[in-house]
């Protein structure tokens, strides 16, 4: 028996199945997209780009971002990778502890962060009179720069690392120990280049995190051109007086978020494909 | 030679063993989690014992009195598991040549070559451990162990995971490795037949201690205990008492049977357990007499059930009379399917089998 109006009530069904979450999934990649294409739209007209680099206060802080950015990237791998090792492969006391700490950057507001690293190492924090002591200033220095994205972005790339490491299947240590092979050239030569995939996710998006960096910074390190603005404070500072400059400096960071983004998706598939070696 | 006494504790489980080899293969047999895996873990040095000693080749590489643990990397044995472990980010012949350190390039290469030759893999070198076949892996990772050219090799289920083509072609090349090279193996298994077929001697585990130690023949044919009986694949384990000694034997008594076995050293009226595997009873034809051995130890019943098991016939046969009817003697008995077909045991269910006193074992109840 055919049944008209069941069959295309049915028919309709299928169809909202089909393609119903297509209708806010589009919505919200409109929304995602619209903003990207404003940006290049706007900034990308003429020579602001140029302009912008021919600028020695956007150079300064070009130049200050890698610089900063960089050395937050070498204390997080050589700080971090430790961490997460023991993280992934040791159980100790109060681990879970530990691991809340990591994370606690992760939700923590970053100007929040900031008064915090001002509280403890800033004139008045609790290191400050050691400090003084010591002859150092930290605060409002290119230091304090590095330190607050330390603060913000190691979590990155701990989490990651410590996926990483924990992802490398022990038995392989145990085959290449066997073999007459240290531990800790087993470390170098099995541990270590099975989990670079993870390794390498990680510092793009700590990397790319210690970039975008403003709140802690501008508490922390304030806006000292030459000293402590880095592209996000400096896109603020130029805002006020040339949009355009403040446009080509967003472009400028856009365009280095993209690279890290590339880099962090091919170390993921990367990882996907040393996977399925196993 | 390898000599290992070790205790091994790890929370409610306990390992607890002492045995040696000699340039020999043994076998560990015995379930899942009865602590075979963790005894190789232990001599490989990946696992530290409580308190004992093991020494390879007259060289103590663990001692708790005297303190001595010599690390997994210094111990110079070759260790291989169910999935090979191989490096999934090296080549077949760098995984080959991985623990040939202390040799120069050209020397290492030789050594890769004839590894590769040796184990029939000669062409796969430049592969990548994902592009190969399961028992291509196997291989490699054995090539890989035997690179060092360590004296003692531990296999802990190296072929479980592999097709029974597959493992059995490995099995001989194992075999035929051991037998030019004269190693120390020590191979875990958790299936009989492949137990019997690689090796002389094995050990039966169970819950983290050896159950008995022997050549096939003694594990086979004459397990020390009814577990052992049991886990060897013993299904008739049969309770009985002595009831008189012979010149040449005992008589058994069990509830529904009485049998002439071989001598054993029980004394009248002893416990004892009767022990016959299920492929050694014999179905007497009724078209010709029975040979003089099969005379012994005759047994009428009914085949009660059967299972088919592709080229055998798994039997429940219950014995006429039995002394408690609610609870009679079943004997399980296994046949080659062309037997069955022959004897046409589908239609015929009365039988006299035969329990040869060959095929008797008695060993005490304990």
């Amino acid at each position: 028996m055919i049944d008209p109006e069941r069959r295309s009530v049915k028919w309709h069904g299928a169809r909202i199945g089909k393609y119903g979450p297509w209708i806010p999934a589009a919505f919200l990649l409109a929304f995602l997209l619209l903003p990207l294409i404003a940006l290049v739209s706007k900034g990308a007209l003429g020579d602001a780009i140029p302009n912008a680099l021919a600028t020695p206060v956007v150079r300064q802080a070009l130049i200050l971002s890698l610089a900063t950015s960089f050395a937050t990237i070498v204390l997080a791998v050589a700080f971090g990778s430790p961490l997460a090792y023991l993280l992934a492969r040791r159980d100790f006391k109060g681990k879970e502890i530990v691991d809340t700490l990591v994370d606690l950057p992760l939700v923590l507001p970053p100007v929040v962060a900031g008064v915090a690293l001002l509280m403890a190492f800033g004139r008045a924090g609790l290191l400050g009179p050691a400090f003084d002591f010591a002859g150092l200033r930290v605060g409002f220095s290119t230091v304090a720069v590095v330190l607050a994205q330390t603060f913000v972005a190691t979590p990155f790339f701990v989490r990651s690392a410590r996926a990483g490491f924990a992802s490398v299947d022990r038995t392989l240590e145990n085959a290449s120990r066997t073999l007459g092979v240290s531990p800790s050239r087993t470390f170098i030569r099995i541990t270590l280049p099975l989990a670079a995939p993870a390794l390498l996710a990680g510092i793009a998006m700590a990397w790319a995190r210690a970039l975008g960096e403003f709140g802690a910074t501008i508490m922390f390190a304030g806006n000292l051109a030459g000293r402590t603005r880095t592209l996000p404070l400096a896109i603020l500072t130029s805002m006020e007086e040339d949009l355009d400059e403040a446009l080509a400096i967003s472009l400028i960071l856009l365009a280095v978020s993209f690279v890290l983004l590339v880099i962090f998706r091919l170390a993921g598939s990367w990882g996907k494909f040393a996977d399925a070696a196993r | 030679m390898l000599h290992v006494d070790i205790e091994l504790n790890i929370g409610d489980f306990s390992l607890n063993v002492e045995f040696q080899c000699g340039r020999e293969l043994i076998s560990l047999f015995g379930y899942s989690g009865s602590g075979k895996s963790l005894t190789l873990e232990a001599i490989a040095g990946l696992r530290k014992p409580d308190r004992g000693q093991i020494a390879i080749d007259g060289r103590t590489v663990f001692d708790s009195t005297e303190g001595i643990n010599v690390p997994a990397h210094e111990r110079g044995i070759g260790y291989l598991i169910q999935d090979g472990a191989l490096f999934p980010h090296l080549t077949a012949a760098k995984n080959i040549a991985y623990g040939l350190q202390g040799l120069n390039r050209r020397a290492r290469e030789a050594r890769v070559h004839e590894l590769l030759d040796l184990l029939e893999l000669s062409g796969f070198g430049g592969r990548y451990p994902r592009t190969l076949s399961g028992g291509q892996k196997q291989r490699v990772a054995l090539a890989r162990a035997l690179a060092p050219k360590p004296q003692t090799l531990l296999l802990d289920e190296p072929f479980a995971a592999l097709d029974s083509t597959t493992s059995e072609t490995l099995r001989r090349e194992l075999y035929k490795i051991q037998d030019e090279l004269q190693l120390t193996i020590i191979f875990v298994t958790h299936d009989l037949s492949e137990a019997i077929s690689l090796s002389e001697k094995i050990a039966v585990y169970d819950d983290g201690a050896i159950l008995q130690l022997g050549t096939n023949a003694d594990i086979y044919r004459r397990p020390n205990s009814r577990r052992a009986a049991l886990l060897t694949g013993t299904a008739n384990v049969i309770d009985g008492v002595v009831e008189s000694r012979l010149e040449d034997g005992l008589i058994v008594r069990t509830n529904d049977l009485a049998v002439r076995t071989d001598p054993y050293p029980f004394a009248t009226g002893d416990a004892v357990v009767l022990c016959i595997r299920p492929e050694s009873i014999l179905l007497l034809r009724k078209d010709r007499p029975a040979s003089t051995a099969s005379r012994e130890n005759n047994v009428t019943g009914r085949v009660i059930s059967e299972t088919a098991r592709g080229s055998l016939y798994r039997l429940e046969f219950r014995v006429d009379n039995p002394k408690d009817r609610l609870n009679p003697t079943v004997l399980e008995i296994e046949l080659p399917s062309h037997v069955y077909g022959v004897m046409r045991v589908a239609e015929d269910r009365e039988w006299t089998v035969s329990l040869r006193r060959d095929a008797l074992h008695v060993i005490p109840a304990q």
